[in-house]
């Protein structure tokens, strides 16, 4: 029994990091139908500033050490993944759109963009780097839970509520109509950007609380494809959707680990993945929204 | 004498070889039914096109409330005071009805998004206008019930309806209704007219009409322009129209 809260609180401490990260790759799609593969990158890159600022300071802060250091962690991960987001999308998504490309050509370079800014960050270092601690795991497991339910309520009322919620939604349905109302839909686009990538920076500073290893691999292995499943089985384009997929991915990951099984983890997430969608192609809170010819 | 809200001079566009609309030209005062008409293919929707942003004129310009807008982007043409309809019905399907007509609204808002995130008094304000407004431009378009129903259950003649609803939102000087009675039965085209005078009157906007249906036509508008293959065949009163005989001829052959 003890074992099973272990689980579960573990579950819930890495579900809300994969329901954050998968948002970005939900919000993205439902905008531009594109699946932005450089996200994983974005949230490597998250880290690696909060390492980069959290070796920094580590003497300067004193008593506020923790929480302080917190603050920091997560303003500077936000501000450097919003900038790389903004450039990725300016220069590498936009052209593309802008020609009319087929949806194959815009996965090909979001790949593409994926490599290279992996490759720059293992050619600078590719050694694992301890974090800092900053809260003991009970502490880090609260504001887990805390920040990422106080985002999504955040979120949920940007997006249903103010003119730009409703902005995006309207050119997430029909771009061209939407444009045709007054919308900017360049601007729209380009801030749903912004807001994935800061939803991922805020998810691997949380996550470097729990599980403080930093490697330049973090976004693309260690943390890799979860996200993403996640956005896939709670229904891409779907906010909620990504959200339960993120908690159910974190779920059965650490019962896994913590029954012993953590081999097997992958071989569990992935088979459920590919049963509920074999029953719900769209994905659990997916719209089965079928095309007409 | 009365300003004038739109104003195309010698428009023309080329596709590859194909000069789909060659030398267009129109002026519309505010407050004027004008109705645009044409066998099919005549280049009527890329007229709309060109006018609203779609696509950039080869050559000629375009003038709405006297700004030279003939390379200014889409959305910032609405802004200008032009808003329109389409042929094929484009409303943003699972969003309600209210939600609909208040992305026209969102130009008219400019409160920033962190009065958004916190909930200013700016946000709360802005936005009980903008619905207001939406109730009340519904209202006359006989859409009050429908308010938070999703668009895409909407009876066909009522989504018709709610593409002007939508329109109006943003409020143009000039309302460009593409085919708006397509599909629509003759009761229903007949409420349409009605609609159409009422809006004109309520919201004090010149409306560009492209129809098919010439009942509905000869019967709202004050004047009429004919194209065919992308050249302008005529331009009068409904009855000078119905008399022409180049008209005629492009209608209904030699």
């Amino acid at each position: 029994m003890e074992l099973f809260f272990e689980g579960l609180k573990n579950g819930l401490a890495m579900g809300s990091v994969f329901a954050l990260m998968a948002l970005g790759y939900s919000m993205v799609y439902g905008i531009v139908k594109m699946i932005n593969f450089a996200h994983s990158e974005f949230i490597t890159i998250g880290g690696f500033v909060a390492f980069f600022l959290a070796a920094l300071f580590h003497d300067v802060l004193g008593w506020a050490y923790s929480v302080g250091m917190l603050l920091l962690c997560l303003a500077g991960a936000i501000v450097v993944c919003v900038i790389i987001a903004i450039l990725t999308e300016r220069f590498a998504y936009r052209p593309l759109r802008k020609k009319g490309s087929s949806r194959i050509t815009a996965l090909i370079t979001a790949i593409g963009v994926s490599y290279i800014l992996n490759g720059i960050l293992n050619a600078i270092n590719n050694k694992q780097l301890q974090f800092p601690t900053f809260f003991d795991n009970d502490t880090a497991f609260i504001i887990s839970i805390v920040v990422t339910a106080a985002l999504l309520i955040l979120l949920t009322f940007f997006v249903k509520k103010t003119k730009v919620g409703i902005a995006m939604r309207a050119v997430s349905e029909n771009e061209e109509a939407a444009k045709l109302m007054g919308i900017n839909n360049n601007f729209i686009i380009a801030l749903t950007f912004v807001i994935g990538s800061a939803l991922a920076a805020i998810g691997v500073v949380i996550y470097l609380l729990r599980v403080p290893f930093f490697t330049f691999e973090l976004g693309s292995s260690t943390i890799g494809l979860y996200p993403f499943v996640a956005a896939v089985i709670g229904g891409i384009g779907s906010l909620p959707g990504s959200v339960l997929g993120g908690f159910l991915i974190g779920i059965l990951k650490e019962f896994a680990a913590v029954f012993g099984i953590s081999a097997w983890s992958d071989v569990i997430v992935y088979g459920i993945f590919v049963i509920i969608l074999l029953f719900k192609p769209a994905g659990l809170l997916g719209k089965d929204v079928r095309e007409k010819v | 004498m009365s300003k004038v809200a739109l104003k195309a001079n010698n428009i023309s566009i080329v596709f590859g070889g194909l000069r789909a609309v060659e030398d267009f030209s129109i002026e519309i005062k505010e407050g004027e039914l004008v109705g645009l008409i044409g066998p099919n293919g005549a280049g009527k929707t890329t007229v709309f096109n060109m006018l609203t942003g779609v696509y950039i004129p080869t050559s000629g310009t375009i003038e709405l409330r006297g700004v030279d807008v003939t390379k200014m982007s889409a959305h910032n043409r609405v802004k200008m005071g032009i808003s329109r309809t389409f042929q094929n019905i484009r409303l943003f399907k699972r969003m309600s009805v209210l939600e609909n007509v208040k992305v026209s609204s969102n130009i008219n808002m400019n409160y920033s998004i962190f009065d958004g995130i916190f909930k200013t008094k700016k946000y709360y304000e802005q936005e009980d206008k903008a619905t207001a407004e939406a109730m009340e431009i519904l209202e006359v378009l006989g859409l009050s019930e429908y308010v938070n129903e999703q668009a895409q259950n909407l009876p066909y003649g009522k989504q018709r309806k709610l593409e002007i609803a939508r329109a109006l939102a943003s409020h143009p000087s000039i309302l460009c209704l593409d085919e708006p009675a397509a599909g629509m039965n003759p009761i229903e085209t007949e409420e349409l007219m009605e609609t159409i005078k009422i809006v004109r009157e309520k919201f004090n906007t010149a409306v560009l009409l492209i129809e098919h249906d010439m009942k509905l036509v000869m019967g709202i508008c004050e004047w009429i322009k004919v194209i065919s293959f992308g050249k302008e065949i005529a331009t009068g009163t409904p009855d000078e129209i119905k008399n022409n005989k180049e008209v005629i001829t492009a209608y209904l052959g030699e």
